[in-house]
């Protein structure tokens, strides 16, 4: 009998029910795929803040007037690898050595000699590391983006000539420099808006050995994906208890991360760059916030359209709902028939919404981030859930109310 | 004699005041479709300038440095009356010979030659502070965290810089070349350095869209000057604002097609709900056009109300959610009102007119029938 009276209602109101459905479809469709950019935006957002550049460098530790009076201490090149067997190594998406010296320069065409900053940088390097098949790219390119090779990079017996230093002594693409005894070719020139802007930049195992330094380093940037910084993080390691400081540790903060690289990196000294890395936490959250809030708007509004298209529909049936009860239907089998009604069309508005939402979901991420997002699995029970409470609850009130009126009352005025 | 007009008018009023229940469903929907793609519409509007101002704490995106050093009061002049300058501060750099003037225990032993930066020390952000900002002429420095760690200082302590003492209040470390500085107010610098009213460097930062245009006003008006853009921070501030512009306006998007649909299912349920009475009407002798006019101005009216209200509500709405997010509210711009009564005006009048036209195509009898 139930089955009959739905069968009739879906096929005699055909029109009515898809409206209904349409309405249910539209607002999960909507609230789903702002809840799936919700979830994911932060670790979205927070790969692309890494194209604002390194946030940790490792550097040699200063001991004493010596260390800052320029007497070299190195890092050790046999300990980059280690960068990816911290706690938090997945979260190291990006790092590259730097050899830095100054020495005599003297350009071969013009003759000219002086005292410059010589940089050794890895290009288009990879390395193998313990335990996984895919190499890692550890290039400039891989942490500094902004860095602009016009001719080539340099090779064996090359060098990259900096935008300003190139100006400065005349020196172009072809021309021949010496260093240290040994004669390169300028391969190219190199701009960043920065300081290398003015150095003479070469392969940096080249530079290693030509310096007599194999395997020694100056610096080493990171760039990590880290945990916006709160009130605990700020909190000084060596005053924290036990617990406290096992939380700290594993938790991606750049300052637990720097911690773990410091440990891994013999002689070193990591510090975050904190221009960088409070910036981009703050930021982060930001943006977080704005997109929960927009999340959290759009399942309101889109409970309440939902929930005023079912109450028109429901309300226009009053009618019907007399005639039942003068027929001599009671109130449970009515109840019945209309909240089996939308409970069909909130399970098949929610699935359809559902998947809507997948696909526009995954158009925004690769649009926006080159990515699809990370779509959780648990929105499917989620969407079909909330759309049947909706739907159901939108429906149950104005059918509560018309089943306490009496029927003559309303077949009279409807008609 | 009532006039056909006045009949009309008399007609639509009834229809929307005599059935409060219907119209205020429809103007609800309306409402709540137009304020969330308002808020949405709105907010990525806005996200440029929100975020850009959060943004600015990466740094000046041009540096305009000298050799010989700049003059400080003329760069001033021609840094403060730039158009796209938003701010700027100067710096001095030098180098100091430098030893630790404390106890007689740890009395000199080394002196050393030590970098020395002469800035704005009011930055409150970007660096990890221990202690406090030094006072400006109080005789008071600020120091690297590598120099505090290669000279062994300790707060409350001094440092002699050539030869004259300067107490040590606040130790930073910034994960930079400060970190291998000492840092005083840029006043006690241009003294202790000799050089007064003389700078090495301007860190500008000017608005992220029109970087080319200000770095090649200063270049006109500083000519000893060289000009560079950071481009770490200008390339990568600039596409990461697009790509949060375009995720904002691609959200706007879904919810504004979302809405639209959502809102004439709305709608086309409430005239479904008036069939019957457009049967009445054509069997008295309402012409197709009568009633067609009928409900197109009943759904204009229902979607300026909506519209106004939805757009009152949206603005609310983005000002709320900027609040929690940024902390200050967004101005929502006005030409979003036209577009917010537009969108709920059309959509209500082309949601009514499809099934009022396969209704006014029916008999009569048919439809009072209710088949």
């Amino acid at each position: 009998m139930l089955f009959i009276l739905l069968r009739q209602s879906f096929t005699n109101q055909m029109k009515a029910m898809f409206l209904m459905f349409l309405s249910v479809a539209m607002g999960t469709a909507v609230s789903a795929s702002l809840v799936a950019i919700s979830l994911d935006v932060q670790g979205k957002v927070s790969r692309e803040l890494r194209s604002f550049g390194a946030n940790i460098t490792i550097e040699p530790k200063v001991e004493g007037l010596a260390g800052l009076a320029g007497q070299r201490r190195f890092l050790s090149e046999e300990d980059i690898p280690k960068a990816k067997t911290i706690f938090w190594r997945h979260n190291i998406i990006g790092l590259t050595p730097f050899l830095e010296l100054e020495a005599l320069l003297e350009v071969a065409h013009s003759g000219a000699t002086s005292k410059r900053k010589v940089m050794g940088a890895w290009f288009d390097h990879s390395i193998m590391l313990p335990g996984e098949s895919e190499p890692f790219d550890a290039g400039v390119s891989s942490v500094m983006p902004w860095w602009e090779v016009s001719g080539s990079a340099p090779g064996e017996g090359e060098a990259l000539v900096g935008v300003s230093l190139a100006q400065e002594l005349g020196i172009k693409s072809g021309d021949t420099v010496r260093l240290m005894g040994r004669d390169l070719r300028v391969s190219g020139t190199l701009s960043t808006g920065g300081a290398e802007d003015g150095l003479l930049v070469l392969n940096l195992n080249e530079l290693q050995s030509l310096s007599g330094n194999e395997g020694a380093l100056t610096r080493v940037m990171v760039s990590a994906l880290t945990t916006p910084m709160d009130e605990f993080a700020y909190k000084d390691p060596d005053t924290m208890s036990k617990v406290e400081y096992e939380k700290w540790y594993c938790t991606g903060y750049v300052t637990s991360i720097a911690k773990q690289l410091e440990e891994v990196f013999g002689g070193s000294r990591v510090k975050p760059i904190w221009r960088v890395a409070e910036t981009e936490g703050r930021v982060l959250e930001r943006l977080t916030v704005l997109v929960y809030l927009l999340t959290l708007a759009a399942l309101v509004a889109a409970a309440l359209g939902m929930s005023t298209t079912l109450a028109a529909s429901v309300l226009r049936r009053l009618d019907e709902i007399a005639l039942m009860k003068a027929v001599g239907a009671d109130r449970m089998g009515i109840s019945i028939i209309f909240l089996a009604e939308t409970f069909i069309i909130g399970l098949a508005g929610g699935l359809v919404g559902y998947l809507i939402s997948l696909a526009a979901a995954h158009y925004i991420g690769v649009e926006v981030f080159g990515s699809a997002l990370d779509q959780k699995g648990i929105l499917l029970p989620a969407s079909i859930l909330s759309a049947l409470g909706i739907s159901s609850l939108a429906a149950w009130l104005p059918i509560r109310r018309a089943l306490m009126v009496k029927p003559a009352v309303v077949l009279k005025e409807v008609h | 004699m009532v006039s056909r007009r006045q009949w009309f008018m008399r007609f639509l009023l009834r229809s929307l005041t005599q059935r409060v229940g219907r119209v205020a469903v429809a103007t609800f929907s309306v409402t709540i479709a137009v304020a969330i793609v308002v808020s949405a519409l709105g907010l990525s509007r806005g996200i440029r300038d929100k975020l850009g101002h959060e943004l600015k704490a990466y740094g000046a995106n041009i540096i305009v440095t000298s050799p010989a050093g700049l003059d400080q009061r003329e760069a001033e002049e021609a840094l403060s009356t730039m158009p796209g300058v938003d701010e700027f501060t100067f710096q001095l750099y030098g180098s100091v010979m430098a030893g630790s003037a404390g106890s007689a225990v740890s009395a000199v032993s080394e002196v050393a030659a030590i970098e020395l930066i002469g800035m704005d020390i009011d930055e409150s952000k970007g660096w990890k502070l221990a202690g406090r900002l030094p006072l400006k002429g109080a005789g008071e420095a600020l120091v690297g965290s590598d120099v505090q760690a290669a000279l062994n200082l300790e707060l409350g302590g001094a440092l002699e810089l050539e030869g004259e003492k300067f107490s040590l209040v606040g130790f930073v470390e910034r994960g930079g070349p400060e970190d291998g500085a000492v840092m005083l107010w840029l006043p006690d610098a241009q003294v202790l350095l000799e050089r007064p009213g003389t700078v090495s460097a301007a860190l500008v930062r000017a608005e992220p869209g029109g970087l080319e245009e200000v770095v090649g006003g200063i270049r006109r008006a500083l000519s000893v000057a060289e000009v560079k853009t950071l481009r770490q921070v200008a390339r990568a501030e600039e596409i990461f604002l697009g790509k949060i512009e375009l995720l904002m306006g691609l959200v706007s998007i879904v919810v504004l097609l979302a809405a639209s649909i959502s809102l004439s299912s709305t709608m086309s349920a409430t005239v479904l709900e008036r069939l019957k009475e457009i049967g009445l009407m054509k069997a008295i002798g309402g012409t197709r056009r009568g009633i067609g006019v009928f409900f197109v101005s009943e759904g204009t009216a229902i979607g300026v109300m909506g519209g106004v209200a939805g757009y009152l509500l949206g603005v609310l709405a983005a000002m709320a959610v900027s609040k929690g997010a940024f902390g200050s509210i967004i101005i929502v711009p006005a030409v979003l009102l036209p577009l917010g009564v537009a969108l709920g005006v059309v959509i209500s009048v082309v949601a009514s007119l499809v099934p009022l036209l396969g209704a006014l195509r029916c008999k009569p009898s048919v439809i009072l029938r209710g088949e």
